[in-house]
């Protein structure tokens, strides 16, 4: 590897192979979250769809470790880019309401002083 | 089991507390092992937002953080770290009569102890700092010299710093054991083979509970998750960082807007996944907060494990009864900024001398010896 | 006006009927099929480039076409980061660029 090195491997965030092998011949990773991690491939609003399987890929050919071994980020929650005031949802704030007695009381009776 | 060569101190723990022993250890010229169960700040270390504040810090905590920024600034001004720690400052929100007196109080008590801080309650002067912020603020206290970082990137550049200066890293290697021999370190056990050392500074987090248990030392902790999320990258209009009751925002340099925060109803286990419940309630928060975010898309969120602690303070010591035991642990999710004061101290601790960080009130023995914070714990009332 | 470029009738699916309709992208009137996607409608009407990368200013445009790459993304009567790819076109609509942030977008 090394003959197409400014090729875009996450288009989301621009992120190019030479600063993935960067991130494993100079920074020692050896895994695709560290990776993501270093280079912010993976971070972008696909959510490392397109560039997921390619990462994985490249730690492989760069260090030999099988694919099979590397595990990439799991599908969370939300699956697609979602508009915060269609997650937000106003019920919600009766319920954290009741614990910030619960916090109080946790404050008060644990903090425990020696005499 | 297999004999590894031995070495002068070794840090259980790859984190921003671990990495910074190990930098300190190293380059006085220590021969020091990190041992890690998974990758460099692969946990709370890497998970958090990346807050470098001094801000709202207990009277014990602030001369710690007050040491580290000045660090994190040599690190990044002096050593050409590049973890994309930028000063823009630290706001906390009141909305209430209540909360202005106890926020112009504390202030106050961290003016006393040498912060620059301001309490803020002219609206014009608070919709310069924070246009996008919603009305019903009354008041804030601000730090103008606070900000934040990417941690994962920071906690790898002092881990890169302390290999230059020949530290030992052993990744996905996890310690199995402490080897006591009556009252004394001897060694450390680990999926690789033993280590032998007579110092160890066990900067592990939640994991160090258990790791300390199997030798007969209790800390009072416990392991409760805490969440964040991030939208998608928006236009930057956001430039202090911002806590708001029970939830904290700030936008990164990427320009996703970063918003987290835990609480009494996060269970206490070991998951790191988001709950819908969490997402739901950042998503409702920050939009109460800040104006903006109207068309702002939530793009993933995340979990951590904080070790917790009952006054929601560090605890850094040395083990009593057990010679060559140093703790750093108990950061509660507030620990990342705080890591090159406190990696210095157990740094310090870890080779026969005083810290010269203060680190005094942060020891064990502030709790009392019979507590049991499991079971005061668990026997309140369920929070939600 | 642009009109479509497209086929008036496909030699596998048959003639392309439906309702004709106009929408705006980047101040330009473009015509479509109703039930087309926006990306589909501007593709045959020649344009290509859909946005700018936020970060290094580069071109955007159809990539996956599938709605799971985001590359397609544009703003649609004020919302942001909408996949043109798999958003029919209505009449009417007001179709934008993203430059990004440095580009002078604004958070709504």
């Amino acid at each position: 590897m090394g003959h197409c090195n400014d090729c875009v491997v996450c288009r989301c965030e621009d992120v190019q192979l030479s600063e993935i092998l960067q991130a494993i011949h100079q920074d020692g990773a050896v895994s695709p979250q560290e990776v993501k991690m270093l280079t912010r491939a993976g971070k972008g609003m696909c959510g490392g769809r397109a560039c997921g399987n390619v990462v994985s890929r490249v730690v492989a050919a760069e260090t030999g470790i099988a694919v099979e071994q590397l595990v990439w980020t799991r599908s969370r929650a939300p699956v697609r880019p979602t508009l915060l005031s269609d997650v937000a949802d106003p019920s919600v704030d009766a319920i954290f309401d009741k614990s910030k007695a619960h916090v109080d009381l946790l404050s008060s009776t644990l903090h425990e002083k020696k005499s | 089991m297999d004999s590894l060569k031995p070495y002068d101190v070794v840090v259980i723990g790859a984190g921003v507390n671990g990495c910074c022993a190990a930098y300190h250890l190293a380059r006085e010229g220590y021969k020091v092992a990190v041992v890690e169960k998974g990758i460099i700040a692969g946990e709370a270390s890497g998970r958090n937002a990346g807050g470098v504040r001094q801000n709202g810090r207990s009277r014990t905590e602030l001369p710690v953080a007050m040491n580290a920024i000045g660090q994190w600034m040599r690190f990044r001004d002096e050593f050409g770290g590049e973890f994309e720690y930028v000063q823009k400052g630290n706001l906390v929100v009141g909305y209430t009569d209540k909360q202005h007196q106890d926020m112009a109080k504390d202030a106050q008590r961290q003016r006393d102890q040498g912060l620059e801080i301001e309490h803020i309650t002219d609206k014009k002067v608070i919709r310069e700092l924070v246009p996008a912020l919603t009305d019903q603020a009354i008041c804030v206290n601000y730090v103008a010299s606070d900000g934040k970082a990417q941690p994962f990137k920071a906690t790898w550049f002092v881990a890169k710093l302390a290999k230059q200066h020949g530290a030992t890293f052993h990744t996905f290697t996890e310690v199995t054991k402490l080897v006591r021999e009556g009252d004394a370190i001897s060694g450390v056990e680990t999926t690789r083979g033993l280590i032998p050392t007579r110092s160890v500074i066990a900067a592990s987090g939640p994991w160090t509970i258990s790791l300390l248990k199997d030798i007969g030392v209790k800390l009072p902790m416990l392991v409760r998750r805490t969440q964040a999320c991030v939208t998608a990258p928006m236009p930057h209009f956001i430039d202090p960082w911002i806590t708001s009751g029970t939830i904290w925002v700030h936008q990164t340099v990427s320009g996703n807007v970063m918003i987290g925060g835990g609480g009494p109803w996060e269970p206490l286990s070991f998951t790191k996944e988001s709950s819908l419940l969490s997402l739901q309630r950042f998503s409702r928060r920050a939009q109460q907060v800040l104006s903006g975010l109207k068309t702002a898309r939530l793009l993933r969120g995340w979990g951590g494990c904080l070790d917790v602690t009952p006054d929601f303070q560090l605890i850094v010591d040395k083990i009593k009864g057990v010679e060559g035991l140093v703790v750093s642990v108990g950061t509660c999710g507030h620990g990342f900024a705080l890591g090159p004061a406190v990696g210095q101290a157990c740094a310090e601790m870890a080779t026969g001398r005083k810290p010269s960080v203060p680190v005094e009130g942060l020891s064990v023995d502030r709790f009392a010896s019979d507590m049991d914070f499991e079971t005061t714990y668990k026997a309140m009332p369920e929070p939600l | 006006m642009s009109t479509s470029k497209y086929l008036s009738e496909h030699p596998v699916l048959g003639p392309r009927t439906g309702k004709r309709i106009t929408f705006c992208f980047e101040g330009q009137s473009y015509e479509a099929l109703e039930g087309e996607t926006v990306a589909f409608a501007l593709w045959g009407a020649g344009v290509r480039v859909l946005g700018y990368d936020e970060r290094q200013g580069h071109a955007r445009g159809l990539s996956c076409g599938i709605g799971h790459c985001y590359n397609c993304r544009v703003t649609i009567d004020g919302v942001p980061d909408v996949r043109s790819c798999i958003t029919p076109v209505l009449d009417g609509m007001q179709v934008r660029s993203q430059k990004g942030p440095e580009k002078g977008g604004q958070p709504a």
